[in-house]
């Protein structure tokens, strides 16, 4: 039966209409012809611009080539790879089995995604020399990859989170701004620093059971979350259900990005459990997925994969169309931390890889090229390097 | 069970707050594509056909009974087109060519063999139930919201489609 599920999703794409037709009855409708305007995380809004794509002059990409082919052993770090030793990440996704721990998780991964937000744009200066921006040189069609870089940029916090060693952890603090509760998160990155966000919510109750002595409780929650010195309204709900064989649950962790409610980053987990015989199967993932004006401008899907014992971390991303498919691995390289990535990006195959430093993410392609891009940081506007966590709220670019 | 923030879309939409059909189309697109799809089974004309559905839906948005199922409502549309698509095609193109579409190449956008399959071995509504759950991904409480019936049926439909299907293949493969 998993198979036959399987095959009609992985058919999904070839069938499903395209986003085109909605488009077109907006047009005949005469329903709206304008830009979308997209609120961001700052408070500021932009407007959509449609990608343009010009091809290198082939004598171009020829002399960038020579030019890497050259100056690269000079300028990368590390060259001549050694191979990466895999780090033992632990799957942060088995922790979550209560209402307490998936808005937990909820809060530290939006969290994280809005901190890389601010952070990433706009993108740190491109090193000279080599003249280097991701795989291409300076041109409209660098533009375009280079916001694929963005992107990837954005969920860089989140799996430096997913893949980090140690697990997410919640400690009750008291209510504030009128919310009865509060939960205090912390989790490591992959440079071994901690990294906080505070929400505060009142309980709306949902259900509860008595199991072996313990009462576990399911609850939605409304309240605001406190990241990067940002305070966000959030809504939350927690419901699971059982039902025959399988289990059906309705879980979200929704933060809003303006007053109207219109634009939210949203994360909802997927999971079924089936039985077959006497085998018992789950499949989770979290799907985040982000609304602007209404309208849902990007999902993805983030899952664990075992790969020959080792954990991976498996991000979808869907974007205008557009669907980028990458698997992150962590490792250390040359005493640095890294994250190793393949996928494809527009429907071209990558593998890159990610050198994780203080200063910022810096990517280094197959092909040599690479690229620098913000990262959040905790030590821009104090010069002390104490580990207290509310200072951890501060982020780059803030 | 009803989806209450799709009828109050559909009522802002009707006040003139066009903005609100992102929201409709988001929340009945996927129960009205399979509707068509499951009559017409190419995805083109289905496409067209549900392009249609919208525009005469939305210019009719009078006629429908506020508080009633919107998707059910649209779906009523969908199907009515997606059956004048098909008379009018029948008349258009020779049967013979029809039948044998996949043989001769004449089928514009084909649809993958199990989708086929699906349309032909499945009752509609186990056929809109299997493609909202298992193709557009939606949970089967949402697929009960959406077509108003009792979860339970959502789920008994769903298992009996794809107990149906994984029967079919497996006799197609021996």
């Amino acid at each position: 039966m998993k198979d036959i599920k399987k095959l009609l999703k992985s058919e999904a794409k070839r069938v499903l209409p395209d986003e085109k037709v909605k488009e077109n009855i907006k047009q005949e409708l005469g329903y709206t012809a304008e830009l979308p305007v997209l609120a961001r995380a700052d408070g500021g809004t932009e407007t959509v611009k449609h990608k343009k794509k010009v091809l290198i002059p082939a004598i171009g990409a020829a002399a960038i080539v020579l030019i890497l082919a050259i100056l690269l052993p000079i300028v990368i770090p590390g060259g001549t790879s050694p191979i990466p030793v895999p780090l033992p990440g632990g799957n942060k996704f088995a922790e979550i089995t209560d209402a307490d721990s998936f808005y937990a998780y909820g809060a530290a991964s939006v969290g994280s995604l809005l901190a890389s937000e601010s952070a990433a744009s706009p993108v740190s200066s491109v090193e000279s020399g080599a003249v280097v921006l991701f795989m291409k040189s300076v041109s409209d069609e660098s533009a375009a990859e280079e916001k694929h870089v963005e992107t990837v940029n954005r969920y860089m916090s989140l799996v430096e989170g997913l893949l980090s060693e140690n697990a997410i952890e919640a400690t009750a603090v008291a209510g504030e701004d009128g919310y009865e509760y509060g939960m205090q998160i912390a989790y490591t990155d992959l440079l071994g620093d901690t990294v906080s966000y505070t929400l505060y919510f009142n309980k709306i109750f949902v259900s509860s059971e008595f199991d072996e002595g313990e009462t576990e409780e399911e609850y939605a929650i409304e309240g605001e979350l406190i990241a990067e010195g940002r305070s966000y309204p959030v809504r939350g709900n927690y419901e699971t259900e059982q039902d025959g064989g399988e289990s059906e649950n309705e879980l979200y962790f929704r933060a809003y990005l303006d007053e109207s409610e219109r634009s939210y980053l949203e994360i909802t987990q997927e999971s079924e459990t089936e039985s077959e015989h006497t085998s018992t199967e789950t499949e989770k993932e979290y799907v985040y997925t982000r609304y602007e004006n209404g309208r849902r401008v990007e999902r993805t899907v983030v899952e664990y994969e075992q790969e020959d014992g080792e954990l991976e971390l498996k991000l979808s991303i869907e974007r205008e169309g557009e669907r980028d498919e990458l698997q992150f691995e962590s490792a250390r390289l040359n005493g640095e931390s890294v994250l190793i990535a393949e996928g494809t990006l527009s429907g071209e195959r990558v593998r890159f890889t990610v050198y994780i430093r203080e200063s910022g993410y810096h990517y280094v392609f197959e092909d040599g090229s690479y690229s620098d891009h913000g990262r959040y940081d905790d030590d821009d506007d104090d010069d002390d390097d104490d580990d207290d966590l509310d200072d951890r709220r501060r982020f780059a670019g803030v | 069970m009803k989806d209450e923030s799709l009828e109050k879309s559909v009522e802002a939409l009707r006040q003139g707050d066009t903005r609100a059909f992102d929201l409709i189309y988001e929340r009945t697109n996927r129960a009205a594509y399979f509707t068509i799809l499951y009559l017409v089974r190419d995805k083109m004309h289905a496409e067209d056909v549900l392009q249609e559905t919208y525009l005469r839906a939305m210019r009719s948005l009078s006629q429908y009974r506020a508080g009633s199922n919107f998707t059910a409502w649209l779906c009523t549309i969908a199907r009515s087109l997606a059956l004048n698509h098909l008379k009018k095609n029948r008349r258009e193109v020779s049967t013979d060519f029809q039948e044998d579409a996949y043989k001769y190449g004449t089928s514009e956008a084909e649809i993958p063999y199990l989708f086929d399959l699906a349309a032909r071995i499945l009752t509609p509504e186990e056929y809109e139930i299997v493609m909202l759950c298992q193709v557009a991904g939606y949970k089967r409480r949402e697929v009960a919201k959406m077509l108003d019936i009792p979860i339970g049926t959502v789920t008994w439909r769903n298992n009996e489609a794809l107990k149906k299907l994984k029967k079919h293949l497996e006799e197609d493969n021996a």
